[in-house]
């Protein structure tokens, strides 16, 4: 589970990355330095083993300091030069390595060590923190890049994302994209920027996620878009709620693949040492052991996303296991895949009548266990999600975010924090249907629940209570700080336009908040918020009240 | 399972940076003593000491590398048995396997995120106290 450090360590942490960022600056200089006199003089040809030490240094280090893209391209450039710094430590004609050295200086390496120190300006996020809605440093935010040659567009795209939480650049072609900037999550260009397909910038798109703006339907159009890896278009970039939608599930998921929580039984210790670190490599979160036996508490403790199973681990049968597993209710759906060595069809069909779920046939290659593992995660999770989340919003549903609640709830009694609670609630939604339609009304409800994902911390739990109800729980948060994010929430919420019927309007929700360990349950600090929120609709709407109850106990 | 909690680790890597980094995800984040060592040479002569429960050794350094600072430590009569991790940029199967012949309890790759290295930790410490 990601941690969120105190304040303390991450100022130790900040403080650590300024100076692996002030010494590596000098370090890099005299890097570039020394490949060039390497490649123009023979007796210079030591600095290359010099740079190519360098290199495997930051490979390893760069991204424990918080610079992982440095230390990719760290890594990269390692493996280039890695031929010829062996070649000369064991004394091989200086003239040859010299003469492989300029060549690979002609590529694309002399760009690459140029241009290792941008990388210095893009360090990953220390924590989860408040999402603050405008003009921060570069954060744990989004950068989406917005390439259009209409200025006004870009202005409107920019500003309205901007109150969803992402950061936003932007540019009126593609030519201007410099190479260093690579630190984008997201694009969107305007579809007249894609006509010149020889543009070398396409190829950009490859990797990311692209939307394009395009009101063309004929299918050559669209087609074409699709070959040139558009993931969505979007008619007019003038509807930023539609559009914030449409980002936000493209981010998702690319996320989803990446992550997820694997569990490896296998009493080959050495097997099941190599499978955890390469998917621990991969980004994976992973547990591993060799004795079935603790397989209940482990599963309890660790909650994974699948599980990976050895077919035979000395007493001990895996489709008897994996039976076993589905005797409790919680296991039922964990998706269970053996190792076997034997290609077995019967034996394997055997297996899965037994409950197991798939067969990865023994011996896995790294790049395959990995690309199962993240795919199954992945299925995994949006199975999870169909069956808890509110299909409209994503968000919890009802019965799931109050048990959330409870768990907080608990959760303080334990550790003594403070938490809050919140309700939310749509005003005058009833006349937004009434206007403009349900199809409408659903948009205004997907756009709140996007703003409160976005700018609410990963670790708070929100969840669709009713209709147009929203339940929020921010764990460990005094009362004056929630009341302040909600506020500043509801303030950019209202700012949002939406347009229907050419026409363009906008919604304001209500709050009522309670502190959640004041109360004995936490049914009762959702009555208390509950209350707070009625009040506030009696007071005029628009706004944030807290719960009588509080300012009593306080 | 045995009630020994961890407590003192013996850290061996030549980086500074490291070190730092890894000063505080074991102690401020992870809460365990740390004793950092730049050199394989240096763990050895503070090793009787500090009385680590558990060793960290970064692969490649100058000098003594971890493997070989790893059998130095072994070859003392209290520290046979002691967990040891390695750490590692580089990981490929065969290698992996010869850390665990030496008798490693666990391989981290490098780059580590300091946020969860305490954590690793731990989970290779309870697995090798559920072994042996």
């Amino acid at each position: 589970m990601p941690v969120s450090p105190s304040i303390e360590v991450q100022k130790k942490l900040e403080i650590l990355r300024n100076r692996f960022r002030d010494k590596t600056i000098g370090e890099l200089e005299s890097l570039v330095n020394g490949v060039f006199s390497a490649s123009q003089r023979s007796e210079a040809l030591g600095e290359l083993v010099v740079a190519y030490q360098l290199l495997h240094r930051l490979a390893g280090s760069a991204g424990t300091l918080g610079f992982s893209q440095l230390g990719e391209q760290a890594r990269k450039l390692e493996l280039a030069i890695k031929p010829m710094a062996d070649q000369i430590v064991e004394g091989a004609d200086s003239e040859q390595v010299q003469q492989q050295l300029k060549q690979l200086l002609d590529g694309d390496f002399k760009d690459g060590i140029v241009n290792l120190g941008a990388f210095l300006d893009v360090a990953d996020p220390v924590s989860t923190e408040w999402h603050k809605p405008a003009k921060v440093e570069l954060g744990n935010r989004f950068v989406l890049l917005v390439v259009d040659p209409d200025k006004r567009h870009r202005d409107m795209v920019a500003q309205g994302l901007a109150l969803y939480g992402y950061e936003v650049r932007s540019l009126s072609s593609g030519e201007q994209w410099p190479a260093s900037v690579n630190d984008i999550d997201l694009v969107m260009v305007r579809d007249t920027l894609l006509q010149d397909e020889s543009a070398s910038w396409l190829s950009r798109l490859h990797k990311l996620p692209t939307i394009c703006f395009s009101g063309d339907h004929d299918f050559e159009t669209r087609y074409r878009l699709a070959r040139l890896n558009v993931d969505a278009c979007i008619d007019e970039p003038r509807d930023i709620p539609a559009l914030a939608d449409r980002v936000e599930q493209l981010l998702a998921e690319g996320l989803a693949t990446l992550t997820g929580r694997v569990m490896i039984v296998d009493d080959d210790r050495e097997l099941l040492e190599h499978y955890r670190v390469v998917l621990t490599s991969g980004g994976m979160q992973v547990r591993a052991f060799d004795d079935p036996s603790r397989l209940l508490s482990e599963l309890a403790d660790f909650r994974p996303d699948i599980l990976l199973m050895d077919v035979q681990m000395g007493r001990f049968d895996g489709p008897v296991l994996a039976r076993m597993l589905r005797f409790q209710a919680e296991w039922l759906s964990l998706p269970i895949i053996f190792f076997s060595s034997e290609a077995d069809r019967d034996l394997q069909l055997d297996v899965l009548a037994r409950g197991g779920d798939d067969f990865v046939t023994k011996p896995v290659s790294d790049e395959f266990l990995l690309r199962t593992a993240r795919i199954r995660c992945y299925r995994a999770r949006q199975l999870d999600k169909l069956v808890s989340l509110d299909s409209l919003t994503g968000l919890l549903k009802h019965a799931l975010a109050k048990t959330e609640l409870n768990r907080e709830h608990a959760r303080c009694a334990r550790s003594g924090h403070s938490s809050v609670v919140a309700m939310l609630d749509l005003d005058h939604f009833k006349q937004v249907n009434d206007s403009y339609g349900h199809g409408v009304g659903d948009m205004v409800i997907k756009a709140l629940s996007n703003l409160l994902r976005h700018r609410l911390r990963n670790t708070d739990i929100i969840g669709r209570y009713g209709g147009e109800e929203f339940l929020v729980v921010l764990p460990e948060c005094s009362l004056e700080k929630a009341v302040e994010v909600l506020e500043t929430l509801n303030k950019d919420f209202a700012r949002l336009v939406f347009n229907a019927r050419n026409e363009e309007f906008s919604v304001t929700f209500s709050a009522g908040v309670a502190t959640l360990n004041a109360y004995e349950t936490g049914e009762h600090a959702i009555d208390a918020a509950d209350r707070a929120l009625y009040e506030r609709k009696r007071a005029g709407r628009n706004g944030v009240t807290v719960a009588r109850e509080d300012y009593f106990d306080s | 399972m045995p009630t020994e909690s961890l407590k003192r680790i013996m850290m061996v890597e030549d980086e500074p940076d490291i070190r730092s980094v890894a000063e505080l995800a074991l102690e401020a984040i992870g809460g365990f003593e740390l004793i950092a060592c730049e050199s394989g040479q240096q763990a050895l002569e503070q090793i009787v000491d500090s009385r680590p429960q558990l060793i960290i050794l970064d692969v490649m350094m100058p000098g003594m590398d971890g493997p070989e600072t790893l059998k130095a430590i072994r070859s003392l009569p209290e520290y046979a048995e002691t967990p040891a991790v390695f750490i590692t940029a580089k990981v490929q199967s065969d290698e992996v396997r010869s850390y665990l012949a030496l008798g490693a309890a666990g391989v981290i790759p490098k780059p580590f995120d300091p946020l969860t290295l305490a954590d690793q930790i731990r989970e290779i410490w309870n697995e090798a106290r559920a072994i042996g």
